[in-house]
């Protein structure tokens, strides 16, 4: 039996029709749905020669279905509404809408389980199914990060999500994944009703929303680089100490202390430091580390004061060394009191401005067109 | 009545007396069925039987090459299946039978008058 040319000798608009009966026909093994359609162009081709036409047998699905059924085969999957039986009352428009949805999920599914089952693609989709139970892992843990992110304050995401205490957390992340496995397995509400369809369109939108947790939450999440190179910085901040971006940053880096120099290049102290917009330009809070073996050693920088309130824009900041990485408030009253750093450089060059009417340069023409004269 | 729900159940049977006059092919069956009178049958539903006749192993089939048009199956009815055209034969006729009798028989009792 040669089937090209059996093709070749049916008219095109059966062959059309035939396929489409077959496709309706795809949960079926090979031999069965060949068995079920094979000679199948050649009646219908005689009806077309009969005097009949394609057109009068109807929707090609529908015509599947009554195939399988007569051949006493059951469908693999859900029995669906075989389209051409619509009721002859009008049906409310909610009614008519919950069809429609539930025949564009159908149709999304049926054209899903035709695509994979082309053979290159159904292994891929086998060891897709098979992965399933990772899959329902992971969403569990999308649900409890997209809690966590609702609840927090700063927005921060971390590997294990932060909902209370790390322990806490950990049992909220058992249950989801109980509660995910279980929905899963089909043995927990809405997984039990997929054959409704408010169970079936809450059951997707959950899981597009995981994905949408996911693409979200997956980049927030510090790898093991960033989170190494976060810590050192909270580490290098102080821990109690404000994170990146707070304070001045110099290259990226933040700027531990500012040493200004006056004109003539002699350092300065007690400097406000304010910016464009008169804001004040804070230094963050800084504690550089050193081990010499016996003891940890904290040099640690201190804010200026105007009364009560601490001014971190005021430089040089006073430091002190000290055992903990924390700004101590008896400091000042101890016997150890933050001082003011020495400045790196004793003196610098001097500076001048090139404008005439400043102060420096016009006394130095002044005093160059006396020397001329 | 509607004569397709009666067909359903003996849809076998009907199938299975028109092969066994002559070994046919699915439209060629569907013909005869037809022209027996059986108009209200429907396409896909005699092709289905005969696969599923087949199957069970009450047909036996086999390709005929066409000159003018694609190859046709041909169907056969095998041992197995005259025998089970013999059994249908026998429950239809005393169903039928039983049935019939049934509508023949005198009405005896005005339901009306029995209520009152």
């Amino acid at each position: 039996m040669n089937e090209p040319t059996i093709r070749l000798e049916v008219r095109p608009e059966v062959a059309a029709f035939v396929d489409q009966v077959r496709a309706r026909l795809a949960d079926l093994g090979d031999e069965e749905r060949e068995e079920l359609v094979g000679g199948l162009e050649g009646d219908i081709d005689e009806l077309v020669s009969d005097g009949g036409s394609v057109a009068e047998l109807g929707d090609p699905r529908a015509y599947a279905d009554e195939l399988r059924a007569a051949a006493g085969l059951e469908r693999m999957r859900r029995v669906e509404p075989v389209v051409g039986h619509a009721p002859a009352v009008r049906a409310p428009f909610r009614t008519q809408l919950a069809a429609l949805t539930e025949r564009v999920l159908d149709g999304s599914r049926r054209v899903w389980d035709e695509l994979v089952s082309v053979p290159g693609l159904r292994l891929l989709w086998e060891v897709a199914v098979a992965l399933r139970p990772a899959w329902w892992l992971v969403r569990a843990w999308a649900a409890v990060q997209l809690l966590s992110l609702l609840t927090s304050t700063d927005g921060r995401i971390d590997v294990l999500p932060r909902v209370g205490p790390p322990g806490f957390a950990l049992g909220v992340l058992l249950v989801a994944v109980v509660v995910s496995v279980q929905i899963g397995r089909g043995r927990l509400w809405p997984g039990t009703r997929l054959s409704s369809l408010f169970p079936r369109l809450l059951l997707l939108g959950l899981n597009v929303l995981a994905v949408f947790v996911l693409l979200v939450v997956v980049p927030l999440v510090p790898t093991q680089d960033r989170m190494s190179s976060t810590f050192e910085h909270g580490y290098s901040m102080g821990s109690g100490g404000d994170l990146r971006g707070s304070g001045l940053m110099y290259r990226g880096a933040p700027v531990e202390n500012v040493f200004p120099y006056d004109t003539q290049g002699n350092p300065l102290t007690g400097v406000q430091l304010f910016d464009q917009d008169g804001r004040p330009l804070q230094l963050a809070r800084h504690a550089h580390f050193r081990s010499d073996g016996a003891e940890d050693v904290w040099t640690v920088t201190y804010p200026w004061f105007n009364g009560g309130q601490a001014l971190r824009n005021v430089v040089p900041l006073p430091g002190r060394e000290q055992t903990t990485e924390r700004v101590a408030p008896g400091a000042w009253t101890s016997a150890n009191p933050p001082a003011l750093p020495l400045p790196p450089l004793a003196v610098v060059p001097p500076a001048t401005l090139p404008l005439p009417g400043s102060a420096e340069t016009a006394a130095t023409d002044d005093s160059e067109n006396a020397e001329g004269r | 009545m509607d004569s397709t729900q009666l067909l359903k159940g003996v849809l076998d049977l009907a199938v299975l007396a028109v092969v066994d006059e002559e070994d046919g092919y699915g439209y060629d069956v569907l013909r005869r069925l037809r022209a027996a009178g059986l108009d209200g049958v429907g396409d896909a539903s005699v092709y289905g039987t005969l696969r599923r006749l087949y199957a069970s192993g009450a047909l036996t089939s086999y390709v005929v090459p066409s000159e003018e048009g694609p190859h046709r199956k041909y169907y056969g009815v095998t041992t197995a299946g005259r025998a089970q055209l013999k059994q249908q034969r026998e429950d239809w006729l005393a169903f039928a039978g039983v049935v019939t009798g049934l509508l023949d028989r005198p009405t005896t009792t005005d339901p009306q008058g029995a209520s009152a």
